[in-house]
């Protein structure tokens, strides 16, 4: 499943947000054509992935967001929007109205939401809204990005609002060289802590939580594992791989925190399995140096046997950051 | 009669023909089923003209009992691209090729979304100069792209007449050749020429340029050209070089090679 930006401008700043430095270097005023957009889709479908996700920036935002919904649905892909919720109001109603007239809708949101103390009020007030119109399709993604999480908020909406009742948890990574908010694998264990007792609550309330890439397994006793193959009902990887973002100017890298790593053109390659394959090459050449965020990944045996990546390369690369110059291209 | 009548139909008119193969051009959407019907009374249909180049597609309405009818529209753009995409379901059944206007900025994105999305397409050449490189871009969409796509005019006539032997002229997908239409005028009478003058007419199209010895006798892709494209394009000879690259590399074969032979 390829990632696709639809525009470079987000509507919220988040401490932790690991594409700022993707958004710092892009013009504020790009946003997908429909010609990349084309190109795209006949690149995907032509590599037999029928499944995009869209985000960004924001990419509701995005003047055309509909009308690339309702040609990418009659095109025959799954659609998943990745998306604060927030959209201008003025725009909103004419949003909904397209989206919920289109026939034969493969559509879902992920809506990344931020704790409400630490949210402004009118941001709250259109991620409501928009669960309002669209609970059914929509799914929530939180990111711990500081220890004092709280994450009770997130059951609330998806019984408030009737949400798919899954969560998609995040860590929150370092960008090599930048200052964004992120857990450091020192603190890895006091995360772990708070989430196994989230864990048996949500569980109770037949809520599943998943996990973003960048969780290691040894944060997580052999007992523990055992709760989360049943919390998650099986679907749990501690695996880590490129996930492949595609730009707004087809531009294409492997995942947004190592987004100046290697990035190259979607022109580069003749089908998506190139793209992955490439970065997975160029994943590997880094972990075959420095294998993951402890020291002891190097002799893991649940990382020799693929059962564990060993973390973020965004650690990895963070450590070597004086020498990660030397790595890009 | 062999050739092709286009007239001008209006409401309620009286087809003054029969037994010949006619194309109504119309300018009102709505009077598509009425005009297939009186055609069919004492004619054939060859085609619907559906000649609107100031309307966009998302102001037709797209009816289904117009399946099985052969429909040419020529139109400005698609216009409230949503109101169009939603149009599709009905318009992928019906038997369409539908012509936007090259004066239209985004006529080359436009041509792309309905080709991708099934629907027979073409560039209407409406007397501006269009930009070679979106030309191209267009063309190499047509030729090139990995998936399956609708045609796109003049490119796939192009890919499908042009050879090392033939040297055909699309200006028939404009109904613009008078070897096989007719043009009527507005007192819907109609001028066949004779064997001479349609001899005499024929010769000078085709043969002026090389008695001038201007640029076009001299380009590698007349063939493809035929002397139409000069007025559009900065570099018409790039232009054409390049299609006529498309065309060998779609064909597997260089073309040349077999002149040669």
């Amino acid at each position: 499943m390829a990632n696709v930006l639809l525009t470079e401008t987000c509507v919220r700043s988040c401490p932790y947000c690991f594409a700022k430095q993707y958004m710092s270097d892009a013009d504020v005023k790009d946003s997908l054509s429909w010609d990349n957009l084309i190109y795209i889709a006949d690149f995907l479908q032509s590599s037999n992935c029928n499944h995009i996700s869209l985000l960004g920036g924001e990419p509701l935002i995005h003047p055309q967001i509909a009308e690339f919904i309702q040609y990418l649905n009659l095109r025959g892909f799954a659609i998943t929007v990745f998306t604060s919720g927030i959209m201008p109001d003025s725009k909103f109603d004419a949003f909904c109205a397209k989206i919920l007239a289109i026939p034969n809708l493969h559509l879902g949101f992920v809506v990344n939401v931020n704790e409400p103390s630490l949210s402004p009020k009118r941001e709250l007030e259109k991620v409501e809204k928009f669960f309002r119109a669209f609970g059914s399709r929509c799914s929530l993604s939180f990111n711990i990005y500081r220890l004092e999480f709280n994450m009770d908020f997130l059951q609330e909406y998806i019984i408030n609002y009737g949400l798919s009742r899954h969560i998609r948890l995040g860590l929150a990574h370092p960008i090599p060289g930048e200052k964004n908010l992120y857990i450091k694998p020192k603190d890895f264990h006091i995360v772990k802590d708070k989430l196994m007792a989230k864990f048996e609550q949500l569980h109770k309330l037949y809520i599943e939580p998943g996990f973003d890439c960048g969780f290691p397994m040894c944060m997580f006793s052999n007992e523990e594992l055992g709760h989360l193959f049943k919390y998650m009902r099986g679907n749990i990887s501690f695996q880590c791989g490129p996930a492949i973002d595609i730009g707004t100017d087809l531009s294409v890298w492997s995942c947004f925190p190592l987004s100046g790593f290697h990035k190259k053109s979607l022109f580069d390659f003749d089908n998506y399995e190139q793209v992955r394959q490439f970065y997975s090459e160029k994943i590997a050449e880094v972990r075959n140096e420095l294998s993951g965020v402890y020291l002891n990944c190097d002799t893991c045996r649940n990382r020799k046997d693929g059962l564990c990546s060993g973390g973020c390369l965004a650690h990895v690369l963070n450590y070597m950051h004086e020498e990660g110059g030397l790595r890009n291209e | 009669m062999n050739k092709i009548i286009i007239f001008p139909y209006t409401a309620g008119m009286d087809i003054p023909y029969s037994g010949v193969k006619l194309i109504p051009r119309l300018n009102d959407a709505s009077l598509i089923s009425e005009a297939c019907h009186a055609v069919k009374e004492n004619n054939r249909l060859d085609y619907i003209w559906l000649d609107i180049p100031s309307t966009n597609l998302s102001d037709i309405e797209f009816r289904p009992e117009w399946e099985g009818t052969p429909i040419t529209i020529h139109a400005a753009g698609l216009g409230e691209i949503y109101k169009t995409i939603a149009s599709m379901g009905v318009m992928s059944r019906l038997d369409l090729r539908i012509f936007l206007s090259s004066k239209n900025a985004d006529y080359v994105a436009s041509l792309k979304i309905l080709s991708s999305l099934g629907i027979n397409c073409g560039v209407l050449f409406d007397g501006e100069k269009l930009d070679d490189d979106e030309f191209m871009d267009l063309a190499s969409y047509a030729f090139l792209s990995p998936v399956m796509h609708a045609g796109i005019e003049p490119f796939d006539f192009i890919k499908r007449n042009v050879n090392s032997s033939t040297n055909p002229d699309f200006s028939s997908i404009y109904f613009d050749d008078p070897q096989k239409y007719l043009i009527a005028q507005n007192d819907l009478s109609v001028h066949e020429p004779g064997e001479e003058e349609e001899f005499q007419s024929r010769y000078d199209r085709y043969y002026s340029h090389f008695q001038n010895l201007d640029e076009c006798s001299k380009c590698p892709s007349f063939k493809i050209c035929n002397r139409r494209m000069k007025q559009y394009f900065s570099d018409c000879k790039e232009v054409f070089a390049t299609i006529y690259e498309y065309v060998e590399l779609k064909s597997g074969r260089n073309m040349n090679q077999q002149n040669n032979q």
